[in-house]
């Protein structure tokens, strides 16, 4: 066939096969913005995260550990990030040696996380930090910093969702403390778990001669530490526990949904005609905070079932998003509202609302402007700068931080540049970036250019200063320690990974390359799926598409028949879709 | 051109381009939903510069490069930002799109088999109907690099046409 005709042929099979025009799509493009407020600069809802201080120090440990073996020195050193760029060595403590001599390796971590199997454990506590020189949150303290206690004390560690989750009760003195975390790192010396509360904290467990070992440290808004307390972790005879969200995965037979657990046993026999999923961020997430947004019936209403399949809140919305922050989203009647775990409706109506995320949320207010609003549903006010600047705040906080964009017409500052605003909404960074992403691990990207033809992504930290320099063609937020970054290549763009230095960890030769999640991370090498680990080497090869693992198990397959498969960590199929 | 709201210029650029970017995003990413956000985004970029677009050596080519980088953004959650507004109201529809987009089987698989560079050409080509000059100065390579990425994504698609 000639060229011309092949292609003459070609181009009607892909207008036949395009997704069919969207008039609404269209209408939104034309009208961003609320014609009677020209100035407005756009509300941005970034993602929030959730990690803290811990992660950096784990990436700073990581760094350290290469250093200290290849240099083949014995002793164990810990260094502490202290300035802007000086590095000191702060202690060297060889109480914590690792048993494994100081080499890394991932047979390494996957023996110490191996270890640490979800159930219930007991945290021994018997000694506790003295404080004094602590500089920051992130700071190791060596062991000589720990005092004996007199009466030990015991605290219940549960730990979830495949060594992912861990959840923390216990009395200390007169309270009784309940806090929970999220694994952020591990290496093959220590396990990491970020706290979910206010100003963060961490539970670390480690391997000795003896048996495990763990640290819970607890930050503080004032100080860099209120307590950090060591014991060793036993594992207790006790298997019952709650399992959290995540731990179940939906799945569709027969036409039906239900849900299966990380070892492929349907747990909820699959019984809805619909389940909410999330996609496209990474993954499919049915439960979130202990609900899943179900239809008992083809075309009807939306409810909540809980983890046991039990309907929590009666099918009775148009629709239902998911629990976020202890809100979800649903419409009824062409209005969108909050609803609280109970499903009556805390804030609302709306013309359009996206769940909470670092504290805000975006809605849509029955005037049509865009608007984000707090927990108690009030506006997020506009932030006052120097010289006449304003700015409005674009999303949700994230490690204390949250965008903001200059509005037009204020100040000298041209309209949608992007800076920084803390919790008190004082402009701490700036604007001056085009394109600025959310902080993880102490680092936030952002794109430097006068257009997009010449933009640039480098990296800042929290005080505006360029980490990393404007080189990037993209750059993803730092995840795990790596970020993904693309750089120019003869024929596109290639895909690699760097440390919080710069660094090239793993060398950019992927076509496409995803965030670290559990260890794993998804790339497309030659139009094949690959997880690859930490050093680069792909581990897993999928068929299709992969997506991020969350709870030890990843969705994939391809999007289009709308029924997951799902692999465990060594790449067996758990699930096979219908 | 107007300060005060979207311009004619500007509302007639968006007319002539949008269906086709979003169209061609979808079927580059396939996935509607994300091309739909970076459609949006790449759109409200525009509005933001909008007093800029002449000055745009080539505001078509402007809008694929970023439309497509934009859509990776979007998949890799750097920035989910600018999701519009009246888009919140047709949230749900994401589901719906995925419904009403029903592309021939044999279609998708060819199209997603193709290496990235070589649907993204396709895609600009045969969707877009961009010219091999405008897509090389989209995807920031040489005019022949285009056209061998066409070549070879010819080769694979041609089972599509030949049938009959």
């Amino acid at each position: 066939m000639d060229i011309q005709v092949t292609d003459a042929k070609l181009r009607e099979v892909f207008k036949q096969n395009a997704p069919p025009s969207n008039e609404r799509h269209l209408a939104a493009a034309l009208r961003p913005d609320r014609p009677e407020e020209p100035g407005r600069a756009p509300l941005r809802s970034p993602k929030a995260t959730r990690r803290r201080w811990t992660l950096r120090t784990a990436a700073i440990m990581a760094a350290v550990l290469v250093l200290v073996a290849a240099a083949g020195i014995g002793a164990w050193k810990i260094v502490s990030h202290v300035g802007q760029d000086d590095w000191i060595i702060v202690i060297n403590d060889p109480v914590i040696s690792p048993t494994t001599g100081g080499t890394s390796t991932t047979a390494e971590a996957e023996g110490l996380l191996a270890t640490v199997t979800d159930g219930v454990w007991e945290l021994r506590v018997d000694r506790w930090g003295r404080l004094d020189n602590v500089r920051l949150p992130s700071d190791w303290l060596p062991e000589t910093a720990y005092v004996q206690m007199e009466d030990p004390t015991t605290f219940q560690v549960v730990i979830s969702e495949g060594g992912t989750r861990v959840s923390i009760e216990g009395d200390w003195g007169v309270h009784h403390h309940t806090v929970e975390g999220e694994r952020s790192s591990a290496d093959s010396d220590r396990i990491w778990y970020d706290f979910d509360i206010s100003a963060g904290g961490r539970f670390v467990i480690w391997q000795t001669a003896d048996g495990l070992q763990a640290e819970e440290t607890i930050y503080g808004s004032g100080r860099p530490m209120l307590r950090s307390l060591r014991g060793s972790l036993v594992k207790t005879g006790a298997t019952e526990i709650n399992t959290g969200e995540s731990s179940l995965f939906p799945v569709r037979v027969d036409g039906k949904w239900g849900f299966i657990d990380s070892a492929g046993t349907i747990q909820i026999e699959p019984q809805f005609a619909g389940v909410r999923r999330l996609e496209g961020e990474g993954g499919l997430v049915g439960f979130n905070e202990g609900l899943c947004a179900v239809q008992l019936v083809k075309d009807g209403p939306w409810g909540f079932v809980d983890t046991s399949g039990q309907v929590i809140i009666e099918p009775q919305f148009d629709l239902a998003q998911w629990f976020s922050e202890g809100l979800a989203v649903v419409r009824n009647a062409g209005h969108w509202y909050f609803i609280d775990e109970t499903g009556a409706m805390v804030l609302g109506p709306f013309s359009g609302a996206i769940g909470f995320s670092g504290g805000l949320a975006l809605i849509v207010d029955e005037e049509g402007g865009p608007t984000l609003i707090d927990r108690k549903g009030s506006k997020v006010p506009e932030v006052e700068g120097p010289d006449g600047l304003r700015l409005s705040i674009a999303g949700g906080y994230s490690e204390g931080l949250a965008v903001a964009y200059t509005i037009e017409g204020a100040g000298s500052a041209p309209a949608g540049l992007a800076g920084y605003v803390d919790e008190s909404s004082a402009l701490v960074i700036e604007p001056r970036f085009s394109v600025a992403g959310d902080f993880s691990e102490d680092l936030a990207p952002v794109g430097v250019g006068e257009n997009d033809d010449v933009m640039e992504y480098g990296y800042i930290d929290k005080t505006g200063d360029w980490a990393i320099q404007p080189q990037f063609w993209l750059a993803n937020p730092l995840s795990e320690g790596l970020a993904a970054v693309a750089v120019k290549a003869k024929d596109g763009v290639r895909w690699g990974y760097i440390d919080r230095t710069g660094a090239w960890k793993i060398q950019p030769r992927f076509d496409e390359a995803h965030d670290f999640s559990e260890g794993l991370a998804v790339v497309w090498l030659d139009n094949t799926c690959h997880y690859i680990d930490t050093t680069g080497a792909v581990v897993i090869t999928v068929q299709g598409m992969g997506f991020d693992f969350a709870g030890g198990v990843a969705r994939v397959g391809g999007g289009f028949d709308g029924s997951p498969s799902y692999i465990d960590r060594t790449g067996s199929v758990i699930w096979r879709g219908e | 051109m107007a300060t005060g709201g979207p311009g004619e210029d500007f509302e007639s650029f968006v007319r002539r381009h949008f269906h086709t970017l979003e169209k061609s995003l979808a079927m580059i990413t396939m996935d509607a939903e994300s091309a739909a956000d970076a459609a949006q985004d790449t759109f409200l970029r525009l509005y933001l510069r909008r007093d800029e677009v002449d000055k745009l050596n080539d505001p078509v080519a402007w809008l694929y490069r970023v439309g497509i980088n934009r859509c990776y953004d979007y998949r890799r959650r750097l920035k989910r930002a600018a999701r519009l507004f009246d888009r919140l109201t047709v949230a749900a529809e994401a589901d719906e799109l995925h419904e009403h987009w029903a592309p021939n089987i044999d279609f998708i698989s060819l199209v997603k088999r193709l290496p990235k560079q070589q649907r993204i050409a396709a895609v600009l080509f045969y969707q877009a109907d961009l010219s091999t000059k405008e897509i090389a100065r989209v995807m920031h390579i040489s005019e022949s690099a285009v056209k061998s990425h066409l070549q070879r994504a010819r080769e694979r698609l041609r089972p599509l046409v030949e049938e009959d």
